[in-house]
């Protein structure tokens, strides 16, 4: 495609205005993401964080009322989730669903064999999928048992947590936006998801790490740090941003924005 | 008083079906029989038939079929609906008759099988309370009974699949197929009763299963309605219990014109228990009925109804649920719940539960829940990749599996599943 050095960027979110039951929630975010990088969103509750998370996963509910996100140069927005996430999008639940009767197993073979096939690779049968999923569980510390059990019935927070960075390593994504995983999490399990992503950290792999404390970015060293609040990007900086925060809290950049409008 | 003129067809057989065999059954057929022709087919206006059409039955001008030309059946057709797959003793019944030379020749030790007019002990099977018109049309035309009886302290380990199936070599027939299981005091067994139809026009399959439970005895019966588009199934199992005995009734119906099950359990002494999973599915124009009495007649008896219907296209289901508790039924238990999946906006689930308690010392619950496809979880499956119709079928399937995880048997279980599962990839 492009004949220059430039990179082309995995994500391009521009002017973007999105809104939940009629009621404006994002109102002109503008993101660059390129390949291999981590950038925090941050912002108190209510900025908007879950609703960019959403709206870039093509959940149903969440319209998108202007501007345009492009995903590897292409229009990601006309492309149903299940689509997305063949092209590579990933998001991490900040509440997983709970489906009885589906087993966890046959819920992740089904969606690693939809994206194999999309990638034009052959389906793996249970025997290998089993030994692929297995280590990745045992490096996630989760017990082998979960696989068996229907998809996040019954699981503690730590365990749905684990459960979603689990289907990311699985399936391998290019993009994956992490919408709050850090809530509910003990410290213990904190650093085993953080492992778990930081492995998974690769020139070809961005994400986009949206979560309300700066304790998280402790594990996950962001690249860039973007602070929403009224449903735009009022700051952005490195990771030293997520510190100062902590520090101040939000309410000084949310005066700000509203002395800025 | 109602005229019947939709039904006339049946209203003539009846009247000029000459009873045979002994002079209390023909006793009990002519009364059947007078019964029958002053009330016809149920309507909408009997309670258990409220949500049930029975319009197309009335428009066939039903008659009973001829005797079966054994050679012109389909043997293939046959051999894959008895589940060639499940290890079992096969016996064969077309248009209501047990066809020996398609069964299998071996009978399991410690079980008879015969064919002939209904026994003695057979009259109070006759005499169902309640009866409906087609409770009326079994006994008034009744024919033979095949009495499988086996005897006390039997452990089969392979289970007895009667295949019920309607040849539809005569045009719109009315075939009454009428099984009696006698079940010895202290055995163990399943049987799997498979009702199928080997031409798209099968007419009217209108069956009866007795079940006499013995002391201690314990049954896993699996009853399987199969039909096809144009066919109508009323399949009747009637179960009487004694002392310590264990029914443990699984069902599948799939729809067509209509598919119907009644499960009629009587519960007769203390410390017997019965339970009965089933799941109806239907699409199109198809209608399945499920229907359920659970009569606790003695103290200290146990019973559980989990009840499952998943209902696309422009397809009706309807579920009855009934539990009686009689006076002296001191300490039952008795669960009642029902589950309805509904797949389409035209697609329509209806359930009527109904408890009736005379005793003063009993547990009872009952829930009934009418729903469609978690939004939710539909957009998890997607938000993974797996395509929006993948992701119905995955939670379709999550949605029966409660029913399918009630079968103890592993082999019984992979057979019910590939039904299932040939059910959801059919379009």
């Amino acid at each position: 495609m492009s004949s220059t050095l430039t990179l082309q960027p995995v994500l391009e979110v521009k002017n973007l205005h999105a809104s939940v039951n009629g009621t404006p929630i994002l109102r002109g975010i503008n993101l660059t993401l390129e390949p291999g990088k981590v950038h925090a969103i941050m912002g108190p509750n209510g900025s908007g964080k879950s609703t960019l998370a959403n709206v870039l996963a093509g959940r149903p509910g969440y319209d998108v009322t202007g501007g345009t996100v492009n995903f590897l140069g292409e229009d990601l927005l006309p492309l149903a989730p299940e689509d997305r996430a063949r092209a590579g999008v990933f998001l991490a639940f900040q509440y997983p669903t709970e489906i009885p009767g589906v087993s966890n197993a046959q819920f992740l073979k089904a969606a690693l064999n939809a994206i194999r096939q999309h990638r034009g690779q052959e389906k793996l049968d249970a025997f290998d999928f089993l030994a692929l999923v297995k280590d990745k569980m045992a490096a996630l510390g989760m017990s082998p048992k979960l696989l068996e059990r229907p998809v996040n019935e019954g699981f503690s927070g730590g365990e749905k947590k684990r459960n979603e960075i689990l289907q990311m390593t699985v399936l391998e994504p290019t993009l994956a936006v992490l919408d709050e995983t850090d809530s509910g999490l003990d410290i213990d399990a904190l650093r085993v998801v953080s492992e778990g992503v930081n492995a998974l950290r690769s020139s070809g792999r961005s994400f986009l790490v949206v979560t309300h404390y700066q304790r998280l970015l402790s594990y996950i060293v962001p690249d860039r740090v973007h602070v929403l609040a009224g449903g735009r990007i009022v700051r952005s900086g490195d990771a030293s941003l997520a510190l100062e925060l902590e520090e101040k809290g939000y309410g000084w950049l949310e005066d700000q924005n509203e002395a800025a409008a | 008083m109602m005229s019947h003129t939709a039904h006339s067809g049946l209203a003539k057989l009846v009247a000029t079906h000459v009873a045979a065999g002994p002079p209390w059954l023909q006793q009990l057929q002519n009364q059947a029989g007078r019964e029958f022709q002053r009330r016809g087919l149920p309507t909408r206006k009997e309670d258990a038939f409220r949500y049930t059409s029975l319009t197309d039955l009335g428009n066939y001008d039903l008659r009973l079929p001829n005797p079966v030309a054994v050679d012109s059946l389909d043997r293939d057709a046959l051999r894959t609906l008895a589940l060639p797959e499940l290890e079992a003793h096969r016996l064969v019944v077309v248009d209501g008759r047990w066809i020996a030379d398609l069964s299998d020749v071996e009978v399991p030790l410690g079980t008879t099988i015969q064919q002939a007019s209904p026994p003695p002990d057979f009259e109070r099977h006759l005499q169902p309370k309640g009866a409906d018109g087609f409770d009326l049309l079994r006994t008034a035309l009744l024919d033979q009974v095949l009495t499988i009886d086996i005897a006390k302290g039997v452990i089969l380990s392979k289970p007895i699949h009667v295949i019920i199936a309607s040849s539809g070599q005569t045009k719109t027939a009315i075939s009454q197929p009428r099984i009696f299981f006698r079940i010895g005091s202290g055995s163990r067994v399943t049987i799997i009763e498979s009702y199928v139809t080997l031409t798209d026009d099968s007419g009217l399959c209108n069956a009866g299963t007795n079940i006499d439970l013995s002391e201690n005895a314990r049954l896993d019966h699996v009853s399987l309605v199969r039909g096809t588009p144009g066919t109508s199934t009323v399949a009747s199992t009637r179960v009487l219990q004694k002392h310590g005995s264990d029914y443990r009734g699984q069902s599948w119906i799939s729809g067509s014109q209509l598919a119907r099950h009644e499960v009629h359990i009587q519960l007769c002494e203390p410390e017997a228990h019965a339970s009965i999973d089933g799941l109806a599915v239907a699409r199109g124009n198809e209608q399945v009925d499920n229907h359920v009495v659970v009569e606790h007649a003695a103290p200290r008896t146990q019973s559980e109804q989990r009840m499952a219907a998943i209902v696309d296209g422009s397809a009706t289901s309807s579920f009855g649920g009934n539990v009686i508790v009689r006076r002296d039924a001191q300490q039952t238990h008795a669960r009642q719940q029902s589950r309805s999946l509904l797949l389409s906006i035209n697609a329509s689930a209806n359930t009527q539960p109904n408890l009736e308690i005379y005793a003063d010392d009993v547990k009872c619950s009952h829930g009934a829940t009418v729903g469609q496809l978690d939004e939710d979880a539909l957009f998890y499956l997607r938000s993974r990749g797996i395509a929006q119709k993948e992701a119905e079928k995955v939670l379709t399937r999550g949605f029966a599996a409660l029913w399918l995880g009630a079968i103890d048997n592993q082999a019984m279980r992979d057979v019910l599943s590939a039904l299932l599962d040939s059910w959801l990839a059919a379009p």
